[in-house]
């Protein structure tokens, strides 16, 4: 199943963590994967700081690889080409994936990112992509 | 067409064929270690150049083939080392076929090859040591000999403030952009068999590798909203001089030295990198890709389909 994220405000959460919580009172054998609806929610929801510093360093990695030492994170356009307009060749694309793997593990220690992943991603925005879904929970 | 080119040329189209249905068969993840290109000994920017295939056949002269391609299939990859995650070990089987009959010295070979690569270091503002190993078998029919070879290459990527840049582009934001490029290596090629040129057939040789070079970058443009990281590749100047030196050898090759210099410019007409148009200046020789002293130019209008 594909993964989808948006955005939710915190009394809306609220609301949903509530409704769960009875289901699982009355369903007490209910599970998603192996786990209660409301531990999964709780799994599942990353705070809009969380996603965005994991962005902003994203970026940053990608600034550092690429020899950039005067645009700021947040001024590094998702749509900017790796190869095309960053001139990233093997070497760099070995590095992005090192150093994705080291964020990854911040945020999940049990995530990781392979060389194939990185080597599919064309833009900034498609890293971006690539580290938030893996700090993201699994539960497919 | 001779029988043997047949021959090689449809155990190059069936491994192709059998690859793709391997790749249905077990799904993205086959695709993702796999990766076409026309060598792998090394692999620095220079190097990391698109397989070429041409082929002219007129009626009342004799056929020209041009074929430097490869593919490879990337087995493992691994952390090595005791500070986990920062060097990495990779290990790559590929074939590469080479025929190229414009040239006045005719190349003709093909290479099964095992390669390891190895890394050092992960903070390209420092240094950061890429080495690519290989182990080879080579049948090199211009020679008539085949042989065995044994290679290892080290190139350094360092992109920090000052003026040393080495082994890539960096200052995306900037108009030009320039980097060195020095490689050292060596190379055991021990010859198995090898017919009418060489006195001793039998034998090794053990030599040195030493290369220097440098590219320099022109950028183009802008994009509407300004941003500065948005510049494409519009001019490249490319120059390298790769020495060899017999270090020890009982192959009566005579010829202890063999350089290679190449210059070369690539002109990227549209905005997306696509497409380029290319002249290389060719005079040396290259033991591992078999190509014999000679001088030559290379013209060619390369394209990519994303």
């Amino acid at each position: 199943m594909a993964k989808q994220e948006f955005q939710i405000n915190a009394s809306a959460l609220k609301k949903i963590h509530g409704a769960l919580k009875k289901l699982e009172t009355k369903n007490p054998k209910m599970l998603i994967g192996k786990m209660k609806p409301t531990h999964f929610l709780s799994a599942s929801v990353k705070s809009l700081s969380e996603v965005q510093s994991a962005t902003s360093e994203t970026k940053q990695i990608i600034l550092n690889i690429s020899g950039d030492f005067s645009t700021k994170p947040d001024d590094l356009n998702d749509s900017t080409l790796l190869k095309d307009n960053l001139n990233f060749g093997d070497d760099e694309f070995s590095l992005l994936q090192t150093q994705f793997d080291t964020l990854v593990k911040k945020y999940k220690s049990s995530a990781s990112v392979t060389s194939g992943e990185t080597n599919k991603c064309n833009t900034v925005g498609d890293c971006a992509k690539l580290v938030s879904s893996k700090t993201t929970a699994d539960y497919e | 067409m001779s029988n043997s080119l047949k021959i090689i040329v449809s155990v190059f189209v069936t491994i192709l064929t059998i690859l793709f249905n391997i790749q249905k068969s077990f799904g993205q993840e086959f695709l993702k270690n796999l990766s076409v290109r026309k060598a792998f000994e090394s692999k620095t920017p220079d190097d990391d150049k698109p397989a070429t295939i041409s082929f002219t056949g007129p009626t009342n002269k004799a056929s020209s083939f041009l074929l430097n391609a490869g593919v490879g299939y990337k087995f493992t990859e691994k952390s090595i080392g005791k500070i986990k995650d920062k060097n990495k070990l990779t290990l790559n089987v590929f074939f590469v076929y080479n025929v190229n009959s414009l040239i006045s010295i005719e190349q003709h070979n093909y290479k099964l090859e095992i390669t390891a690569e190895t890394r050092f270091g992960m903070n390209p503002q420092k240094l950061v040591f890429f080495g690519n190993h290989t182990m080879q078998y080579i049948r090199d029919y211009v020679d008539t000999n085949y042989s065995a070879l044994l290679t290892t290459y080290w190139h350094i990527l360092s992109k920090g403030k000052g003026p040393k840049k080495f082994g890539g582009y960096s200052n995306p934001d900037k108009s030009f952009s320039y980097f060195f490029q020095p490689k050292v290596g060596l190379e055991y090629q021990y010859l198995i068999d090898a017919k009418e040129k060489l006195v001793n057939a039998h034998g090794f040789d053990f030599r040195g590798f030493q290369s220097i070079g440098g590219n320099l970058l022109y950028r183009s443009g802008r994009n509407s909203s300004g941003q500065t990281d948005s510049r494409t590749k519009l001019l490249e100047l490319i120059v390298s001089y790769d020495f060899r030196e017999s270090l020890i050898s009982n192959v009566n090759y005579n010829k202890e030295n063999s350089y290679l210099f190449k210059a070369g410019i690539n002109l990227y007409p549209t905005r997306d990198g696509n497409l380029s148009v290319g002249g290389c200046y060719n005079d040396g020789e290259d033991p591992v890709a078999g190509i014999n002293k000679q001088e030559y130019w290379i013209v060619a209008l390369q394209f990519k389909l994303n």
